[in-house]
């Protein structure tokens, strides 16, 4: 979202402010969050560069809300983050929509929303809304968020209650994708493309283009006190482009896209005191077309992972969390065959985490985090992170300190 | 043995006193201008959770929750059937991802007692119960 979106969205609202009743200016509510992190690796270049340890590593959150009447609300996150190559600290508009809430089981917002994505892709800006500082990348790898953090369009939402049965909760969305071209996934995915083609080129003067997407979640409360589950459905569909100087043949232009990408999350979490056992299966059915000098070619692949995560609050100050996930860039090669036809490693097929957190609620207001975490695998381990080699087996060490008020 | 025939009748009374007194910890209170004054658990529930935005007349509902104590623990416990910290952790997710606003959040019964009389459709819980002169309604649980 470009600043200048941003200006003209605050322009707008310093506008309309003379214009509405007053008695909602209020009411407004206004939250916010300061995240600052450490991380660090004993081999392999992840996320950032945490070898030599990294504090390249923060958020920043401001929302403001209001309730203008009594069914209508609207809202805004301001958002800046950096992580190694991905936010630099630039100031985002991450959501911002007008909410009309009709009845229980049906309202509609429209503006730029989070995309419903498992349990947690809403709030996965925010550290301490979640147990553990780096989320299971199974479901939410960092490198996908360039793909599934926000779209700009419309969404249906609401409850229905069903006595006995427990209660349905439902979102449904429709609407444009905003993809960061610069984003390491969409990087890793033009390198990939590029290692396919003779002399192994680099692309140039990419662009990156997302149609529509459409999905949403329905999720069931059970009648068993504290078992909820749910289920996720998506659609998009990206196109690549660009240039490469191919040896004996010169400049030629590289087009290549998912024709489809479908994305299905099955969750299940069961709550009970102060035990929360989470766990989330996720597939991703998609493939490459990808087309050189007119001749078009194409690579399905299945991507799928799965975690299982448990957190015990042994004390209003301390909740200790771990989990495990593993993820498969594709579903019928899971031991890498197709990496080792190339000449690269096995391991690139997938990544596996065992992660433990301590998360210290300090005050109200203050969090500390500590987590450790033994990867296997490098899945979402970048070559041009790691120039030198990247080894099977690392361990990353994260500590995060969150500011809330 | 006549003069225990109603024994089991007085231990009955006492135990009833008895859970009726731990019932007690709290007391849900309304703005007097909220028509319902009878809500069963589960609308109890869903009121504080924000699963149900307006009363039964349109009205919007006002939310209020003490910061500690034994009320706010009790009443969590009891009808929402959640930790404080969990509690507190469901209205952040929701008012970070703009999907509510959080319950005012208030010191003690006084400044509770202040603010549901002072804001129509507002709802919340005491420790104590409200003098009758307070200007707020006691709302029974079914």
């Amino acid at each position: 979202m470009s600043k200048r979106f941003i200006m003209f969205l605050l322009s707008f609202l310093i506008a309309a402010v003379p214009l509405l009743a007053s008695d909602w200016l209020e009411d407004i509510i206004i939250n916010g969050f300061i995240s600052q992190g450490y991380l660090k690796s004993n081999y392999n270049n992840y996320l950032a560069r945490t070898e030599d340890g990294t504090f390249e590593f923060n958020e920043f959150g401001l929302v403001v809300q209001s309730k203008i009447s009594n069914r209508l609300s609207m809202g805004a996150q301001l958002f800046s983050r950096d992580l190694g190559y991905e936010g630099n600290n630039d100031i985002v508009l991450d959501w911002a929509y007008g909410d009309y809430h009709f009845s229980d089981a049906f309202g509609i917002r429209i503006g730029k929303l989070k995309m419903p994505y498992g349990f947690y892709n809403q709030i996965r800006d925010v550290d301490f809304l979640r147990p553990t500082i780096l989320l299971p990348l199974s479901t939410y790898a960092e490198d996908m968020r360039a793909v599934v953090g926000s779209y700009v369009g419309t969404n249906l939402y609401g409850t229905f209650k069903l006595g006995a049965m427990g209660r349905f909760d439902y979102e449904l969305g429709y609407g444009a994708l905003n993809i960061d071209a610069d984003s390491p996934f969409i990087k890793s995915l033009y390198d990939t493309v590029s290692a396919s083609i003779p002399g192994n080129p680099e692309i140039y003067d990419r662009s990156t283009h997302a149609k529509y997407v459409y999905g949403g979640y329905l999720r069931w409360s059970t009648p068993i006190p504290g078992l909820r589950l749910g289920m996720n459905a998506g659609w998009t569909t990206i196109d690549y482009a660009g240039y490469a100087d191919i040896p004996n043949v010169g400049k030629a232009r590289i087009l290549f896209d998912h024709e489809y990408i479908y994305n299905y999350i099955y969750s299940m979490e069961f709550m009970i005191g102060n035990l929360n056992i989470t766990g989330e299966y996720h597939t991703i059915k998609t493939d490459y077309n990808i087309t050189v000098l007119g001749q078009t070619s194409t690579i399905p692949i299945d991507p799928y992972g799965y975690y299982g995560q448990i957190s015990y609050r042994l004390a209003d100050w301390l909740e200790l969390s771990s989990y495990y996930s593993e993820f498969f860039k594709d579903k019928n090669d899971e031991e890498g065959q197709r990496y080792i036809d190339q000449g690269l490693p096995a391991f690139f097929a997938w990544q596996k985490d065992l992660c433990f957190t301590a998360r210290f609620d300090l005050t109200l207001n203050w969090i500390l985090k500590l987590e450790f975490h033994k990867m296997s695998g490098a899945a979402f381990v970048h070559s041009f992170d790691n120039p030198d080699g990247i080894e099977e087996d690392f361990n990353l060490f994260a500590a995060k300190a969150t500011f809330n008020f | 043995m006549k003069q225990y025939a109603f024994m089991p009748l007085i231990i009955l009374i006492f135990l009833s006193a008895s859970l009726y007194t731990l019932s007690a910890d709290y007391f849900i209170i309304a703005n007097e201008n909220v028509p319902e004054n009878k809500i069963d658990r589960q609308r109890l529930r869903d009121i504080f959770l924000g699963n149900t935005g307006n009363w039964d007349n349109g009205g919007r509902i006002i939310l209020a929750t003490l910061r500690r104590g034994k009320a706010r623990d009790s009443f969590l416990s009891d009808i929402i059937g959640r930790t404080s910290a969990q509690f507190d952790r469901y209205w952040k997710e929701k008012a970070f991802t703009g999907k509510g606003i959080a319950p005012k959040i208030l010191e003690n019964d006084e400044s509770m007692i202040d603010f549901i009389a002072s804001n129509d459709g507002a709802i919340g819980y005491t420790d104590t119960m409200p003098e009758e002169d307070s200007k707020v309604k006691i709302i029974k649980i079914d």
